[in-house]
């Protein structure tokens, strides 16, 4: 995201268009009905749309040889920056497509504006901290009374405004669990703002940078020493996006899958058994951008009586939920044709369950699932935490 | 010669081609347009063209029509499949044409495990094709190129494998195709070419077609459907990323001299033993082991240190297809073969043992899976970007020597190239008959300079080796140093001619391809 594009230019132009993001890795590919790896290019076929055409319409911007158009808006932003490109490029290139397509938006951006949808969001966030439109007030309305805060917890759990607004069951279970297992914890609440990866991912740099100044600050005065999320953007744009502007940050950050992974470990928690074949979905700000994969499969295969079923496209190459970067917004039909495509792929494992450690993959999937035969259930992965911590 | 501007026939041949293909999947947009106007190669960099429309056909029936518009209006096609070339075949050489892309054309449509044969539209993969197939221990051996690389473009590109010693060239493993004239004809090749006769002989009936579409680099039509062999794969189902596959056993046998080593790389292939025999190029090793750029750059900067350890080294792969034993056979021969010649056996396990401190770390399963399903050849491009075969003859293998000598002469003249790292491949092909002798040269795409000198080096080498060593060009596309070449020798007047007359007599509008092979 920090890159400059004037001097990434002699890296792009030396892409050799070996093709390798286009698909999951080789090695490791066990069919072609789940062999792809760019929802983008996968949708929408023309070259433009995979990663190589996307480093060849960088070129021809700074070269000025094609404007901003409808159609290039739309590659640019028809993308949900999964990173399942640049995972693949990074072992056997050094293009990073990712970065260069996050800083062609920004350029966009800054040139014309954000998209509307975009610019909807991006308002709702200013107003009133989250991108749904909702009261600031409501915030909180998620919470169960039994829910024990501490007020100078040195933890404190990031909501974040998907599990706030939308997927209320899993800012209950998160709480939930994290009281079961007596880990003393506040939230940030009524200070709690979107943490900016809406905008960061749009290209509105500067409008996550309010965000992100407004959090860290809250976090400051709190005197917070560990972050526990339950979003895997949010958790993304702390641990990756913030230190870009800021530098290392002075608390730490956990996804809570990472936290659980941890404490059931450390304290050897024992925790009742969930008697079902689960497979799990690897969200793309947790997995490919924060490189945590082993931690949610920990989580998961300490419960006993799970059964993990793995999908083809797993860690780096796993398929994206669709949602991400702004897509759900601007371009719903395609959100969920890439959730189906995962759907379908999880339908294959014969699980009964598949589960995930975000709440807007989760919120994708239930959507997408409406309009597909699903056999199994979608479930939060901190749900079954829950189930077995009670 | 192509007469009309299609800038003047825009709305009228947009809309024919939109008919045909479907609203979605036709665009003239520069931001679509634009990506197709170069390809890695340095003659698509050095005049970047875009095409006019790109349509996304889904069938054979809809390629027949869009050539029978393009005839009608004299507009140059240009087909691109996977787009993984290196030698500016798939890109437009002139304003104004369509571009054919073959994504939707994508489906494997039949794997018949019983008579060993696959049929594959062009935008399958070997990847794919391998991932299916090896569940039904079948594969069809991997190219030496990425494996996303489409299985139709390398055959008829004349595309290498790693197992040419033991299947020969991949083209051999050509049943049948369907193809589509410049004009929009049909032909099928081989047993299908006699209805319902099913897929399993291809020459003829009379003259085996199928040879004019391999290596006349799409000047002649569009194959939209081929007919491989398969082979019996023994190594599971799945590749297994830390070891070799299943009854697969690796060796790499190390001489002190090139001489000793090509006298191991033709007996390896006379004994009949192995899988793939290959002398692997020190920059293959050094770029394209290492899962990081920065372990290649670092390898790479201490590469005299390497240069006794990697220079003199021959890759052997025995696979037991039959019966375990055959690995204990292959063993003993390998080392009698070793001992004839001066050469030492390492197995991976003792190579680990023994390697330069900065050869640890770098990952085995490059060596295993490469050869099975590739994936690290472009990391020999990550160096500098561009990358060509300046050097690429087929040879009497022990003439591979003096070709290896030459070109080390003749590329302390080439500014560019670090030639104090100088190392080519040699595969022994079909037994060991004969070798393919592979020199690769780096370049950057962003200097023009290069881009120039890279192209005069390859013309040069070419024109010594074909005068000094009677070398056959093996890439006839490699259009700067081999057309130009032969059509200039005497002796290849009347094969120049008859290959005019075949371009006229299927391609009479000349509409096809233009430009990247016959000028």
């Amino acid at each position: 995201m920090t890159i400059d594009l004037d001097e990434y230019y002699k890296i792009i132009r030396n892409c050799s268009k070996c093709a390798m993001c286009r698909n999951m890795s080789p090695w490791e590919m066990q069919s072609k009905e789940f062999k792809d790896i760019c929802p983008s290019g996968t949708r929408f076929l023309f070259e433009a749309y995979f990663a190589p055409g996307k480093m060849e319409l960088a070129r021809a911007l700074l070269d000025n040889e094609i404007q901003y158009s409808d159609r290039l808006e739309h590659i640019l932003f028809a993308c949900p920056l999964c990173g399942g490109c640049q995972a693949q490029c990074e072992e056997v290139n050094i293009i990073n497509p990712l970065d260069v397509m996050q800083e062609l938006r920004k350029r966009y951006v800054e040139a014309k504006g954000p998209i509307p949808a975009h610019a909807k969001f991006a308002e709702s966030i200013k107003e009133l901290h989250n991108p749904y439109n909702e009261p600031h007030e409501k915030r909180l309305d998620w919470i169960p009374e039994n829910i024990n805060l501490k007020e100078d917890a040195k933890i404190a759990y990031f909501v974040g405004c998907t599990s706030s607004y939308r997927r209320e069951e899993i800012a209950k279970a998160t709480a939930n669990v994290l009281n079961s297992l007596g880990v003393e914890f506040n939230i940030l609440h009524p200070n709690e703002w979107c943490c900016g990866s809406p905008l960061f991912m749009t290209g509105q740099i500067d409008a996550g940078k309010e965000m992100m100044k407004h959090n860290l600050e809250v976090i400051n005065e709190k005197r917070i020493e560990t972050l526990v999320f339950s979003c895997a953007g949010c958790y993304k744009t702390f641990k990756e996006t913030y230190p870009q502007f800021v530098g290392d940050l002075n608390f730490k950050v956990f996804h809570f899958t990472e936290f659980l992974s941890d404490y059931f470990t450390k304290h050897k928690i024992e925790l009742k058994p969930y008697p079902k074949s689960i497979t799990y979905h690897d969200p793309c700000h947790l997995g490919r951008h924060s490189k945590v994969y082993e931690a949610p499969r920990e989580v998961l295969t300490q419960v006993p009586g799970i059964k993990l079923v793995e999908m083809e496209r797993i860690k780096e190459n796993a398929w994206c939920c669709g949602a991400g970067a702004g897509v759900s917004s601007a371009y719903k039909e395609f959100a969920y044709w890439t959730a189906s495509e995962r759907l379908k792929e999880a339908e294959s494992t014969g699980a009964e369950i598949l589960t995930t450690s975000c709440p807007f993959c989760i919120t994708n999937f239930l959507e997408a699932s409406k309009m597909t035969n699903c056999s199994f259930e979608i479930i939060p992965l901190i749900k079954i935490i829950e189930e077995s911590v009670k | 010669m192509v007469e009309l501007k299609l800038s003047d026939l825009h709305p009228e041949v947009y809309s024919k081609l939109e008919k045909i293909v479907g609203k979605e999947n036709i665009s003239d947009d520069p931001s679509i347009l634009i990506v197709h106007s170069r390809d890695q190669s340095p003659f698509a960099n050095l005049k970047p063209t875009p095409p006019e429309f790109v349509v996304l056909p889904e069938s054979t029936e809809q390629i027949q029509e869009i050539m029978k518009v393009s005839n009608e209006y004299k507009i140059p096609v240009v087909v691109q499949n996977t787009g993984v070339n290196v030698a500016g075949c798939c890109v437009p050489s002139e304003i104004g044409s369509i571009l054919v892309h073959l994504r939707r054309l994508n489906h494997i449509i039949e794997i018949d495990n019983r008579n060993m044969f696959a049929t594959v539209q062009p935008h399958v993969n070997y990847a794919e094709l391998q991932a299916e197939t090896m569940k039904k221990g079948l594969w069809l051996p991997a190219p030496a190129a990425p494996s996303t690389v489409g299985i139709i473009s390398n055959m008829l590109y004349c595309g290498m494998s790693w197992c040419m010693v033991k299947y020969g060239y991949e083209r051999r493993a050509i049943i049948s195709m369907t193809w589509v004239t410049p004009e929009g004809k049909l032909i099928k090749t081989g047993s299908p070419s006699l209805k319902d006769l099913g897929h399993f002989w291809w020459n003829g009936p009379g003259p085996d077609l199928k040879g004019l579409l391999i290596g006349s680099v799409g000047e002649l039509g569009i194959c939209t459907e081929m007919t491989v062999k398969l082979f019996p794969w023994v190594g599971g189902a799945k590749l297994r990323l830390e070891e070799p596959p299943e009854n697969t056993k690796f060796f790499i046998i190390s001489y002190r001299s090139g001489e000793k080593m090509l006298l191991g790389l033709q007996e390896l292939g006379r004994a009949d033993i192995a899988t793939i025999v290959t002398r692997m190029p020190m920059e293959w090793s050094i770029l394209g082991m290492p899962k990081s750029y920065e372990k290649s750059k670092e390898l790479w900067n201490n590469k005299e240190q390497l240069k006794t350890f990697l220079q003199y080294n021959i890759f052997v792969c025995l696979q037991a297809i039959t019966s375990h034993k055959q690995l204990a056979y292959g063993e003993k021969v390998i080392k009698q073969i070793a001992k004839e010649t001066n050469g030492l056996v390492f197995n991976p396990e003792m190579l680990q043992k023994i390697r330069p401190k900065n050869m640890e770390g770098i990952q085995q399963e490059g060596m295993f899976n490469e050869f099975f399903r590739a994936k690290i050849s472009p990391r020999i491009m990550r160096f500098k970007g561009g990358f060509m075969p300046a050097f690429f003859p087929q040879e009497p293998i022990i003439n591979s020597l003096k070709s290896e000598n030459l070109m080390e002469e003749t590329l302390k003249e080439f500014p560019i190239y670090p030639h104090d790292l100088y190392s080519s491949c040699v595969v022994p092909v079909d037994m060991g008959h004969f070798g393919l002798h592979e020199l690769d040269i780096f370049y950057d795409q962003n200097s023009p300079e290069e881009l120039k000198a890279t192209l005069e080096f390859a013309g040069k080498v070419q024109k010594l080796a074909q005068s000094q060593h009677n070398t056959w060009p093996a890439h006839n596309e490699w259009k700067s140093y081999h057309w130009d070449v032969v059509k200039e020798i005497p002796e290849f007047k009347i094969q120049k001619l008859i290959t005019e007359k075949v371009k006229n007599l299927f391609d009479p509008n000349k509409i096809m391809n233009p430009g990247k092979w016959l000028k």
